[in-house]
Formats: structure tokens, C-alpha cells, sequence
């Protein structure tokens, strides 16, 4: 009697909480469409997200958003852009928090809240799936 | 119990979607293990614990963070716990941040950067100067409980940072031979409040950061009663104490270097009052090999007045010390690393200690 309420309960809740596992043509690095900021080099981002700079040349300081850890797309984020597994990453910013200097960037939980974080935010600059951009945010970089 | 499972996957559904943002508590622990041998009279080699420490760091809201960090260290004496640091900081924008509570003192890179965790460092040992308060050869303030504002500002061709600080003021009891600096977690002996700065200068285009830092901390006698060596009530002040420095900081692809100059003028109060004068200072080279791979040689010098009471209280010798090490990463997180570490007293024989460390972060 329960068991299709079971599968069903069960095909959601994997919907739910895996979503973002679903094939996604690739990540893009938005930003508020106010912003000074047009475009990125890899480089660049990979110093922003390690927290290794807070800015670029023309710019005031510049804040990042992450996606939830042990999400895919944070995952394949940061191997593209510094060879860096999850684990490894973690390591890195354990140092940093040690030395009291920095924490890891906010984590929001979607590309859905990460966009509306980002509309509101000027000095924010975030990573989400190109399936999910509107145009609320610019693109600053292609991750392929 | 077909219950729980129905349970579960509601949950996930329900609960999984009412959380916007997802930062929490960060924690983690570093702990080392060390084997050390020394040619000094009557030391055996020994394998030795190094401190186990746990830290904790959140951010509570977009504008405040916290740290916690405790140390364990199991001694002679038995466990020792240490409140090593705790602060919470508020930041008001990118050049005004201001935190209150126990911090490491604003000192230069080492003391700003490298902490308790030993894994953190190339070297198993600091600096001697630099050891922390309970350390054979401290000679510095390394932390401080009190308020610490910061800020950068960006400018055209590199970032200005400034630390400024009040703090309880430190004390030693003059009737213990050796005492340790006390930097007064929960008390001050007297009004007088330690002051300081440090200011910082890194260049965009250069490998290189400059720093500067002043001190003024007034010592004041902690022995109950009058019952210090110079018989002095508790908390009057046994030295004036002033401390300027410079660090210079330089990390290429290959190569660092870290250089920390400390002049260190104390006014006596009591005993041979009069001023005197001294210094410390550290230079350390670090070749990267490989990734996993690094030979680190560092010289320190500590050379003050033979009459200076600071430094008799403290029964710290002028001394230099060449140091050698050898650090292996065996993966991210644990890493082996060899130290010889060579001492040459003023007075008294030369002493080499060779110490291996086996250290570890658990993120």
C-alpha cells in the first residue's frame, strides 16, 4: 500500500538533493551587472577564490560566493581551476583559518540563490551553471 | 519502523530546501610527534608529544567572525591546557576591523602567520627569541588580551595594512628564577595598558612585503607582597620597555626569505636603574625543491646588556643559533621534517640538538 508513496517520496527527495548533479554544459563566474568588473582570466579567479588577492587593478576589494561543499560543480569548479580535490582544498583553508587571516568565502546553496545574492550585492562575484543564467547577472568568465 | 526511513526522505525534502546559506563552523587540530637528541651533559634522546591544538573559526554574520583555539600539552608537570587564542572581530569596512580578545601580538611575519600548530612552519623550532611566553629562551610578548583594530587600503601599486593594539600589560615575578612573561589573561597588576602598531606594505608587482612595528609595555612585578627579588610592592612596574622593529618578507617561485630586526630598549625601575639597549634578530632562507620537498637555513642573534634586569630576571643569555632543517610534505596534510639546530652561548658550551617531527592538520 505504501510503496508507491515510498518511490515517490524517494524519486523527489533525490531530485531534491541531487539536481545539480544533472549534465550541465558548463560554469560560469557572474557578477552584478553594475559592476566595474567585465571579465576574468583564470588566473585571476583562482587567486579570488583561494582568497590569495581581494582585488584587480581598477577595482575595490571583491568578495566570492561558493557553492555547498561536496556539491559537483564546486568539485569541478575548483579541479579546473587549480587542480585542487575537495579534500586539498579543504587543507588549504584550514591553514588560513589557523593563521586567523581569512575564512573560506560564504557558501550559498544554489545557483538560484546565488544569482539573486549577486543582483543585490555589488562587490560580489559568484560561480553557477551556464544553464542557470539570467539576466539579472553578467558573465565574467567561461569554465570549460 | 517503516517510520524512519519516511521520516528521512520527508525531511530531506522539507529541510534541505529552507537553507539559504550553508557556512558553519570551521574546526580542526594540528598535533606533532617529535624524536630529539641533544649532545648536552646528561640528555638522552627522547620521543617527545608536541602540543595537540584545536581550533574553531565561524562567521556569524556577513560582518563578524570568531576564534577559538585551545591547546593541550602534556608535561613534566602533567596536562597543561592553554586558552591560546580567542577573539571576536567585527569588520566595519575593508580599512576599519576591530576585535577584542586574546590575539598573537602584532609582533612581525613569524608571529603573525606561523601559530601553535608546528605543521604549519618549515622549522620544528621558532625563532628562539620569538618562543611562546613559557618557552626556555621567550623574550617577547607573543600574545596579548586586550582590543586589535586593522585595515588595509588598496593603493595604486600595492596594499597598506596597519594592526593597532591595547592590551593588559605583561609582568614577571621576580622571585621565581625563571620566570615566564605573563601577558595577564584575566587581570592587569596595574593601570598601565601595553600599546603598539604594526604596519605592513606589499607590493603588487614585487614578491616582497615590508613590515614596521613599535611596542611600549610597561613590566610590572607580580610576586605577592614585597616578596621579589628587588622588594617592590605587586604591580609596580620593574621596566619600561619599548620595543621597534622591522620585518622584510620575500616568497618567489623557488626561493623565501624572512628577515625580523627587534631593537629592544628597557628602562629599569628597580636594580641598575638606568637604560640599556639590545637587539634580536632572525634571518631564514627556504629552497624549494620540488612541491613536496624544502631545505630551510635560518641564523637568529639575541645580544643585549649583561646589566639589563629584563633580561637577568628572565635569566636570558646573549646567545646565536644556526639552524638547519629539512621538511618533508608527505601528502597535504602530514609532513616530516629534520632540524639541527646549533646554540652558542656568550657564556657556556655550544650545544647541538637534532630533532625529527612527524607533524599533522586534521582539517
Amino acid at each position: 500500500m505504501f510503496k508507491p508513496l515510498y518511490i515517490f517520496l524517494l524519486a523527489t527527495s533525490l531530485l531534491c538533493t541531487s539536481y545539480s548533479v544533472l549534465a550541465k554544459s558548463e560554469i560560469v563566474i557572474i557578477a552584478n551587472k553594475s559592476s566595474v568588473l567585465n571579465k576574468l582570466n583564470r588566473q585571476q579567479a583562482k587567486k579570488l577564490w583561494l582568497g590569495k588577492i581581494h582585488k584587480l587593478p581598477g577595482t575595490g576589494k571583491i568578495k566570492v560566493i561558493d557553492q555547498p561543499n561536496n556539491s559537483t560543480i564546486k568539485e569541478e569548479f575548483y579541479q579546473k581551476l587549480a587542480n585542487m580535490n575537495l579534500d586539498r582544498l579543504k587543507v588549504y583553508w584550514a591553514k588560513i583559518i589557523f593563521s586567523g587571516k581569512d575564512l573560506p568565502p560564504k557558501t550559498l546553496r544554489n545557483d538560484q540563490k546565488i544569482i539573486e545574492f549577486i543582483k543585490k550585492n555589488i562587490k560580489y562575484i559568484g560561480y553557477i551553471h551556464s544553464d542557470s543564467l539570467n539576466s539579472d547577472v553578467k558573465v565574467l568568465m567561461r569554465i570549460r | 519502523m517503516k517510520k524512519i526511513p519516511l521520516i528521512c526522505i520527508l525531511s530531506s525534502c522539507l529541510f534541505l530546501p529552507s537553507i539559504d546559506s550553508v557556512s558553519a563552523a570551521e574546526f580542526g587540530l594540528f598535533g606533532d610527534v617529535i624524536y630529539s637528541q641533544s649532545d648536552a651533559a646528561e640528555e638522552n634522546g627522547a620521543f617527545g608529544l608536541g602540543a595537540l591544538d584545536f581550533y574553531a573559526a565561524a562567521r556569524l554574520n556577513d560582518n563578524t567572525e570568531v576564534f577559538i583555539e585551545y591547546v593541550f600539552e602534556e608535561t613534566q608537570d602533567g596536562l597543561i591546557t592553554d586558552l591560546e587564542r580567542l577573539w571576536i572581530k567585527r569588520f566595519f569596512s575593508d580599512r576599519f576591523e576591530l576585535g577584542a580578545g586574546r590575539f598573537h601580538t602584532p609582533l612581525g611575519t613569524w608571529n603573525r602567520t606561523y601559530h601553535h600548530g608546528a605543521f604549519l612552519q618549515d622549522t620544528v623550532s621558532r625563532p628562539f627569541f620569538l618562543e611562546f611566553e613559557d618557552g626556555a629562551s621567550a623574550v617577547l610578548p607573543t600574545h596579548i588580551v586586550g582590543l586589535l583594530s586593522s585595515g588595509t587600503f588598496i593603493l595604486d601599486k600595492g596594499e597598506f595594512s596597519y594592526e593597532a593594539y591595547i592590551a593588559n600589560g605583561s609582568s614577571l615575578d621576580s622571585s621565581k628564577a625563571k620566570p615566564e612573561i605573563e601577558i595577564n589573561t584575566n587581570a592587569d597588576p596595574n593601570q598601565d595598558k601595553t600599546l603598539g602598531f604594526r604596519l605592513t606594505y606589499g607590493f603588487d608587482e614585487l614578491p616582497l612585503q615590508l613590515g614596521l612595528m613599535f611596542m611600549d609595555n610597561a613590566i610590572a612585578e607580580s610576586a605577592e607582597g614585597n616578596s621579589g627579588n628587588w622588594g617592590i610592592a605587586f604591580g609596580e612596574t620593574l621596566i619600561e620597555q619599548q620595543i621597534t622593529g622591522f620585518d622584510i618578507k620575500s616568497e618567489t617561485e623557488n626561493f623565501y626569505f624572512l628577515l625580523e630586526y627587534y631593537n629592544l630598549n628597557n628602562d629599569s625601575k628597580v636594580g641598575n636603574i638606568e637604560k640599556h639597549t639590545g637587539y634580536a634578530y632572525y634571518a631564514q632562507l627556504g629552497y624549494k625543491i620540488n612541491p613536496t620537498n624544502r631545505l630551510i637555513y635560518r641564523y637568529a642573534d639575541l645580544s643585549v646588556d649583561d646589566n639589563d634586569d629584563y633580561f637577568l630576571i628572565l635569566n636570558i643569555k646573549n646567545q646565536t643559533r644556526n639552524v638547519i632543517a629539512y621538511r618533508y610534505d608527505l601528502d597535504d596534510s602530514n609532513s616530516l621534517k629534520f632540524e639541527l639546530n646549533h646554540s652558542t652561548p656568550d657564556n657556556g658550551s655550544d650545544i647541538t640538538t637534532g630533532t625529527l617531527q612527524w607533524s599533522f592538520l586534521v582539517p
